[in-house]
């Protein structure tokens, strides 16, 4: 039989008039060698045999270390080494010194009757007083079990696996996840892509079927998630550690508007190893008119252009509409509309009348149509004027896949667009329970951007809102990551069931929000190393340092060299390469012959046509989309852009 | 523990006072007997290298005074050795310098070495400030090691010994031994520094 060593206690509680013991904090002393620091985790047993038996067992967490000597004042010492720094260091005998520690209790067994803490004995933690310390017990283990990892709790050689909930995680009991740290630290974004690889590997099976839908709003960092990256033997250990898998994301689909010439695609995954899985995004009038509202700024909100934008959308789009003048519409492209826009001015303009038109102002109308023509100008490659949509497989979104939607380069006009739509096709679907999966991450970077804790109450900021306070019912779960959280909307934050900082810049750590934090917590948050964090969970009654390994997905800047994005191709050479992408047989020239003389207008509608019917011979249904050639001249659809009345919304009514 | 019979005579038989008294001076006595058995103990056991710093005098012990690695630094200066000029030169020691070592006579039992050391300068306090006197065994090289051995215990400045009232004497060694026996003694054996009726934490 294997004798195994009673554990060794590494200091005693002691509670003094000044420094009492309290049902939720205590204090210890140690030697002056010890591995405990800030953040590590001890076990307190009141009497008993060091195996915790009859007598009250208390976890804490360190928050905070004093190291005292028996020096009265400062002076004392100076005048011990006469005046000189130098020869202070020469004394022969060292001066006495303790390490005192103040720690807050993270749970006490039995928990009832609530006590202060038993001056006791202090024990360094096992793996197994860091499962019970952080109530972890209840769902790592189980009949159902729903844990999910989120990293290493380290202290004194110790290697802990920590979880979180998955039903305080992404629903229902709790949901959504913060996370807040300086930017440049590999940090937010790493944290995130770890987490989401460890949710897809151990979500637990009767939760259903879960995706991600991620907003890359700048540089590479999202646009490599299904590619290895390179990993330490330290990374590797964690993972095994962790019970997890290093490898990247399985089924990545990544989304990008074109850029203004409607080819070439408005991102960096554009190496020809990689674009094959990067497929347009692309709306036209119908996807924007429900969304119009985030078209409007502060001054434009009013129930004038409100009842005019529904006119449109319910009474007029794809419906056969009498403009009053004579004229017959039928709206489907910002093209229709704008040639319903200049019937209209253009009748009331001949027939003299007044500047109403079916009870909306002139005035109104100009307002909405200045807006969606602001929309088609700034955000060429997204709207399409009149050409067919590609939007993300609503209803067909699959298990364990993530969805990239590429909003770099996009006007910021255009991301509030994409956003909102988005989320709210997602929500629209979740509450149908027809998306394809039962659970939707949704992470979004730079969320101060988006829900701002002062400023416009936005469309997509009342959205937010929506997601972080009813989501969890719907399993939609919003990941949002920022740099300054007091600079979030204090609704979205505080409905994030889980809170992780990476490394924190000082002027923010002395704002209100972190008054809860110990002095040397706020120091150890302010000096963390990358890959480390500190995780706040609803188990969890205080906050617990842990380290992540590196997510097993190329870096977006290892990406961006490994994979340099192609560089954008004149017009015929971009649809040869939208067209190879479908078919690698297709001949470039039997391409260029076919698109010579036509019009860019009916060359992009008829790849958008071809890319959307995913036909066995695209070559063939690109020909018959393109129609029979005429000649350059017979190009009569040619039409003038519509020049924006006030490109700035601005305009004084 | 143990317990001892104190005698008294026979007009304080019955009076707390004269008891208290004879109890205490059984105690220091019994504690006198435990340091010179225990610094006995001690250098018997010396290596090559090591010294043994006695709080107090080593005349009291044959085998400590007769030690050439032992050495007594008494802070207290009850017994005057010199008179006239000597005494003032000795009084008057200036900072960091030491007196030539002489024979102390008088109370001591064995014969031991000696001489004055001031570790902080006395000038605006009184002429004891900083004085030690040191004793050690009456050999040689004790008496040919005195400066260097000098210049050892005035490095012993540092760490002052503050909070205690006798810093300037007390090298920081000997009062940690005090604060940790301070620690361990029983609560009743110190002086309670105030009343004893507890406080209300403020």
């Amino acid at each position: 039989m294997i004798q195994t060593r009673a554990p060794e206690p590494i200091g005693r509680v002691v509670a003094t008039e000044l420094k009492p013991a309290t049902p939720h904090q205590f204090h210890f002393w140690t030697a002056t060698e010890t591995a405990i620091g800030i953040g590590a985790i001890v076990r307190v047993e009141d009497g008993g045999n060091g195996k915790g038996e009859g007598g009250k067992v208390v976890y804490g967490v360190v928050t905070d270390g004093f190291a005292y000597s028996d020096l009265p004042t400062p002076l004392h010492d100076v005048v011990g080494a006469d005046g000189d720094p130098a020869r202070a260091a020469d004394s022969p005998t060292v001066r006495q010194e303790i390490r005192l520690w103040t720690a807050a209790v993270l749970r006490q067994e039995p928990e009832e009757p609530l006590q202060p803490v038993p001056l006791g004995r202090v024990f360094v933690a096992s793996d197994a007083d860091v499962a019970r310390a952080l109530r972890m017990e209840t769902y790592l283990h189980g009949a159902t079990p729903t844990a999910i990892p989120v990293g290493l709790y380290t202290s004194g050689g110790l290697e802990a696996p920590v979880y979180l909930d998955a039903d305080f995680l992404l629903g229902p009991e709790a949901a959504h996840l913060n996370i807040s740290g300086v930017s440049g630290l590999a940090t937010k974004t790493s944290a995130v892509e770890f987490l989401l690889s460890s949710i897809f590997q151990r979500f637990p099976a009767h939760k259903g079927r879960i995706a991600a839908v991620c907003f890359n709003v700048k540089g590479p960092d999202l646009c490599f998630l299904d590619q290895p990256g390179s990993l330490d033997d330290a990374d590797r250990r964690r993972y095994a550690r962790l019970g997890l898998t290093a490898q990247p994301f399985a089924r990545v689909r990544y989304y990008a508007p074109f850029k203004a010439d409607g080819v070439n695609l408005n991102t960096l995954r554009t190496h020809a190893d990689l674009v094959a899985n990067v497929e347009p995004l692309v709306w036209g009038l119908q996807e924007v008119l429900d969304f119009a509202e985030v078209l409007l700024n502060r001054d434009d909100i009013d129930a004038k252009a409100d009842a005019f934008i529904d006119f449109l959308a319910d009474r007029v789009l794809n419906k056969a509409f009498e403009d009053g003048f004579g004229g017959s519409h039928r709206v489907q492209t910002f093209a229709d509309l704008d040639a319903l826009f200049r019937s209209i001015f253009d009748g009331l303009e001949l027939a003299g009348r007044s500047d109403m038109w079916r009870t909306h102002h002139i005035a109104t109308m100009r307002k909405v149509r200045n807006r969606l023509s602001n929309i088609s100008t700034r955000c060429k490659g997204l709207v399409t004027d009149d050409g067919p949509s590609n939007d993300l497989p609503w209803g067909d979104f699959e298990d364990r896949a993530v969805y990239v939607i590429d909003l770099a380069n996009v006007d910021p006009l255009g991301q509030d667009l994409v956003f909102a739509r988005a989320v709210s096709k997602l929500r629209e679907h979740l509450e149908r329970r027809d998306l394809g999966v039962d659970a939707v991450v949704v992470f979004v970077d730079e969320l101060n951007k988006y829900a701002p804790a002062d400023g416009p109450d936005t469309y997509v900021r009342k959205m937010l809102l929506d997601i972080s306070e009813r989501g969890r019912y719907l399993g939609l779960v919003l990941f949002g990551a920022e740099q300054f959280r007091s600079q979030v909307h204090r609704r979205v934050v505080g409905n994030a069931g889980t809170i992780v900082y990476g490394r924190m810049d000082y002027d923010e750590l002395a704002t209100p929000g972190y008054q809860v934090l110990s002095p040397a917590t706020k120091i150890k948050l302010a000096t963390l190393p990358i890959g480390e964090l500190m995780v706040r969970h609803p188990h969890f009654t205080q906050p617990i340092f842990v380290q992540f390994p590196r997510p097993a997905v190329l870096r977006g800047r290892d990406g961006v060299e490994r994979f340099p994005p192609a560089t954008d191709l004149p017009f015929a050479d971009a649809v040869v390469r939208q067209l190879v992408r479908l078919d690698r047989g297709i001949r470039p020239n039997a391409v260029h012959d076919l698109i010579v003389d036509r019009s860019p207008d009916d060359v992009r509608r008829a790849l958008a046509a071809t890319r959307r019917a995913r036909a066995t011979e695209p070559l063939a249904f690109f020909r018959k989309a393109l129609g029979t050639r005429v000649a350059a001249a017979g190009l009569s659809r040619q039409r003038e852009p519509v020049p924006p009345l006030n490109p700035i919304s601005d305009e004084p009514y | 523990m143990e317990l001892l019979d104190v005698p008294l005579p026979q007009d304080a038989v019955g009076q707390p006072g004269p008891a208290l008294e004879a109890a205490r001076r059984a105690v220091e006595n019994a504690r006198v007997a435990l340091e010179k058995a225990l610094g006995e103990r001690h250098v018997a056991a010396l290596e090559a290298e090591e010294w043994l710093v006695v709080d107090g005098v080593l005349s009291e012990s044959a085998r400590l005074a007769a030690h050439p690695r032992a050495l007594g630094v008494v802070k207290s200066h009850g017994a005057q050795y010199f008179e006239g000029d000597a005494l003032k030169r000795a009084l008057t020691l200036p900072a960091l310098h030491r007196t030539s070592v002489f024979r102390p006579r008088g109370r001591a039992h064995h014969d031991v070495c000696s001489w004055y050391l001031r570790l902080w300068p006395w000038e605006g306090n009184d002429l004891l400030f900083g004085l030690l006197r040191i004793e050690g065994a009456p050999a040689p090289a004790v008496v040919a090691a005195a400066s260097a051995t000098s210049a050892w215990l005035v490095r012993e400045r540092a760490p002052v010994s503050t909070p205690d009232a006798r810093w300037d004497r007390l090298l920081y060694p000997i009062h940690d031994v005090e604060t940790y026996l301070r620690a361990r003694a029983p609560r009743d054996l110190l002086p309670a520094p105030a009343s004893r009726l507890p406080r209300a934490a403020s």
